[in-house]
């Protein structure tokens, strides 16, 4: 029955050319721009099918390529980000998925997809830049996370001056573009790990300022999702210099110490496994080692009290009695 | 409808509609324009809640944007809790429509099965999954509408179309393929059956199985399906009496293969759907129709309506219509459908409420010890303890709504009475399970709620002073009055609606008393 149905008389690069003229009329405070939208839908959703097929037609490679090369070639994902919110409300998902269907295409163990991104970088900062609007910045968030998959497109990024836009844009009003950038920054500094801990090293200051502000937000989930993205980068191995210079920082010492005595149970838990550290480093800073001794009798009494019992970890226990046995091994202090 | 909501101080926050794992949901009003809408308050603080599971739902369900699945209006985070605001829809869910009985008419079925399918392909054309397609998740509107609801476990294939491997979902909805986790995991095809699963709810009151298994025994039947029809056979299928076409229909949304089961997109073009087609304003009335039927049973049941005490004039004169008009044609009788609102809770209802797979798998595997119950005759049904609490249940349930309707009738509670009694009557509902026996296996384990009116009595009888003399005449319905002890004692499983009624009376003296 398919032959009823034939619905792709176009040649990929048709398509593509189509693509490219529509988006460029859709003008929204014009009042045909319905028509223009509806095309790109149309043009989009023949895209999708050549890429992944449907009931009736399997994908062809041989399509696959023209179209791919159509794309680069005409710098087709160029105008997607910069029209995207042009385009109407389910179209832009599709362009998601054109994005990472492409990433994913390889030749011969390189991704063409990202070797033209980094050549026309434009499109990974419209991406970056356009996270905190409103009605386009989930999708550009999940089409640069496809894209940061790729250590080098991640590297291009963390040393672009717009990253540093996503400490903004996690405390957007907005809540769920706020959580969104947070998944993007956290990525960021998870995925590639040789990459962040070199970031990190160069950027101490920098990072630590910005990050110690999101963990004095008044905000319960930015509060709550910086320290556990601060946890994460404490616990990666390969982030040994960050560490080091973090844990002798007596500013660190006292945020983290104020989260020990916030009114919610899971802040002051979170606050305890990056406290934790403080304690168990071996070579502790002097500075470090006087607000330690000159608290001595306060962290006892506060860690006795310490109920990590509704947590149902039996490490985080054991590690909380082993952190209550250092604080005791501290000298007293010396009483003049 | 209104864009989008930021903040809490936008919203008049109404009563309770429904509860969950996650939080609360209520019912409530945007202050600017008196639109209805769900407010989901999910406690951040609570140690069941992962933010990052919400924070995915939230995406989710915020890039969907159809006619059949519920509209998302913001959410904003306050004090511990987040807020998620979406589309109010007033006639509550498939699950709830079928209380007073099946829906047995064919184009009524066709109808919401077409709507869940264009619901379907969307999301599975975005590359999403919903994976907890069941009754209780299936809303419908006064309108007409059907709509799909309920993300909390649907899950986004953001980087590619590949499989997803975990496991979610509510046994008897549940496919094959997603119990066994096979084939490394499983795709949108498991939405379908679920669908299948829905529909044959729909023409007989349960999904199939439910009537025959304990929900972990059915899921054993379920998952040895191997060739396409065995699902159709064990639920015997054939003997359904419904057209070949809805017959049909269902056997593709059963095939145990998942290549073979049909896409939303082609059960679209199925004759099923496309014989039993109708337009809107036939929709609306088949819709309507269900909404109404609903209704009648929960005013002949005495279900207690959370709205009710917020349009008082108009469900008085509802009341009264209701009254007057019993014998008439149901059809007939028009009434301000708007006005209605969900059941409060799916717990105080007489029908297994849903079952997620965890309270499942807790109450299957044999964490407790059973232990002897002190009730000869049911005894001898069941030793097991769900099973008589199973039994008394209903009966309680239907003798605090009785209480609370009498008393809701007979006197005029302020919002602050009313929203108590409520919880009241849950918490009585609740508390009528088990207590943990510490001794040795030989004693006896005691309904708590039993055992508590049972103490509550004693200490009322005790003479001891003038102020308990005075509260037991005030709480003893004056044929129970001088009678001693023994007497009362015996009838204290007897017909205690009496009772209760006038110890809410004092109850609620007493909570007044605490809060003032």
């Amino acid at each position: 029955m398919s032959f009823l149905f034939k619905r792709n008389p176009r040649t990929p690069q048709e398509l593509i050319k189509n693509l490219n003229e529509s988006i460029e009329k859709i003008d929204l405070s014009n009042d045909n721009h319905r028509k223009y939208q509806d095309e790109c839908s149309k043009y989009l959703k023949q895209i999708k099918i050549i890429l992944h097929g449907d009931d009736e037609i399997e994908p062809q490679p041989d399509q696959i390529t023209l179209l791919a090369q159509e794309i680069y070639q005409t710098d087709c994902l160029y105008y997607l980000t910069k029209y995207l919110s042009n385009l109407d409300f389910d179209s832009r998902k599709d362009v998601a998925i054109l994005f990472s269907t492409l990433l994913r295409r390889k030749i011969s163990n390189k991704s063409p997809t990202v070797d033209y991104l980094i050549s026309k970088n434009e499109i990974l900062i419209l991406l970056m830049k356009n996270q905190e609007v409103q009605e386009i910045g989930l999708i550009c968030g999940s089409i640069l996370r496809d894209c940061i998959k790729f250590e080098i497109i991640n590297d291009f990024i963390l040393n672009n001056k717009y990253f540093w836009n996503y400490f903004n844009y996690v405390q957007n009003e907005i809540f769920e573009i706020a959580t969104d950038s947070f998944t993007t920054l956290h990525d960021l500094l998870t995925i590639h790990k040789k990459l962040v801990s070199e970031f990190l090293a160069d950027n101490y200051d920098y990072f630590t300022k910005n990050i110690n502000k999101l963990i004095q937000s008044k905000n319960y989930v930015t509060k709550r999702q910086s320290i556990r993205l601060l946890s994460e980068i404490v616990l990666t191995r390969s982030n040994q210099f960050f560490l080091n210079k973090y844990f002798d920082d007596t500013i660190n010492l006292k945020l983290i110490m104020m989260l020990l005595s916030d009114k919610s149970k899971n802040l002051q838990i979170e606050g305890f496994h990056i406290f934790k550290f403080f304690i168990a480093k071996p070579k502790k800073s002097q500075k470090i080692l006087d607000i330690l001794i000159k608290n001595k009798d306060n962290f006892i009494e506060f860690f006795e009290k310490f109920d990590l019992s509704s947590f149902n970890d039996s490490n985080s226990i054991d590690e909380k009695d082993y952190i209550l046995n250092e604080i005791k091994k501290l000298p007293d202090i010396e009483r003049l | 409808m209104t864009s989008r909501i930021y903040s809490a101080d936008e919203l008049e926050v109404c009563e309770e509609v429904g509860r969950g794992g996650f939080g609360v949901v209520y019912r409530g009003l945007i202050k600017t324009t008196n639109e209805e809408v769900a407010i989901k308050q999910i406690d951040l603080e609570n140690d069941q809640t992962d933010l990052f599971e919400i924070n995915k739902e939230i995406s989710i369900i915020s890039e969907c944007r159809l006619p059949q699945i519920t509209k998302y209006l913001g959410c904003f985070v306050k004090n511990y809790k987040l807020w998620v605001i979406m589309e109010f829809v007033n006639g509550g869910s498939l699950f709830e429509i079928l209380q007073p009985g099946p829906v047995t008419d064919e184009k009524t079925i066709s109808i919401i099965a077409k709507e869940i399918l264009l619901a379907l392909d969307y999301l599975h054309n975005q590359g999403k999954i919903h994976r907890d397609l069941k009754s209780q998740n299936i809303l419908l509107g006064s309108k007409g509408e059907i709509k799909l609801t309920d993300f909390g476990v649907s899950t986004q294939l953001s980087s590619n179309f590949s499989r997803r491997n975990t496991t979610v979902g509510t046994p008897y909805w549940m496919a094959p393929e997603v119990i066994l986790n096979d084939n490394g995991g499983h795709n949108s095809k498991a939405d379908i059956w679920s669908l299948g699963c829905c529909l044959y709810e729909l023409f007989n009151g349960k999904p199939p199985l439910q009537n025959q298994y304990p929900p972990m025994k059915a899921l054993r039947y379920i998952s040895k399906c191997t060739k396409d029809d065995d699902f159709v056979t064990i639920i015997k299928l054939n003997e359904l009496e419904i057209s070949s076409n809805f017959k049909d229909f269902l056997i593709e949304c059963f095939r145990v293969d998942t290549r073979k089961r049909l896409s939303a997109n082609k059960l679209l073009k199925h004759k099923f759907i496309t014989k039993n087609s109708v337009d809107s304003n036939e929709q609306s009335k088949l819709i309507k129709t269900l909404i109404t039927n609903k209704h009648l049973w929960d005013q002949e049941n005495h279900v207690l309506k959370s709205q009710k005490f917020y349009l008082p004039t108009e469900m008085v004169q509802n009341q009264q219509k209701w009254n007057l008009d019993e014998k008439e044609e149901e059809n007939t009788i028009k009434f301000d459908i708007s006005t209605m609102n969900e059941y409060p809770s799916p717990k105080s209802t007489t029908r297994e409420s849903s079952i997620s797979p965890e309270t499942t798998l807790t109450e299957k595997t044999p964490k407790k010890k059973t232990k002897k119950i002190n009730y000869q005759t049911l005894q001898q049904h069941d030793s097991k303890q769900k099973n008589l609490s199973k039994t008394l249940k209903p009966e309680l349930s239907k003798i605090v709504n009785k209480v609370f309707h009498k008393l809701d009738t007979k006197s005029s509670l302020s919002t602050e009475q009313y929203d108590l009694l409520v919880s009241l009557n849950q918490n009585f509902l609740d508390l009528l399970t088990f207590s943990n026996t510490t001794g040795n296996d030989n004693s006896t384990s005691k309904l708590i709620i039993c055992q508590y009116l049972k103490y509550f009595m004693k200490e009322l009888n005790k003479n001891d002073n003038d102020s308990r003399l005075l509260l037991k005449k005030l709480i003893l319905p004056s044929e129970m009055k001088n009678t001693d002890t023994i007497k009362i004692k015996s009838k204290e499983m007897g017909p205690f609606d009496e009772i209760e009624n006038s110890l809410f009376e004092t109850w609620i003296d007493e909570m007044k008393h605490l809060k003032g």
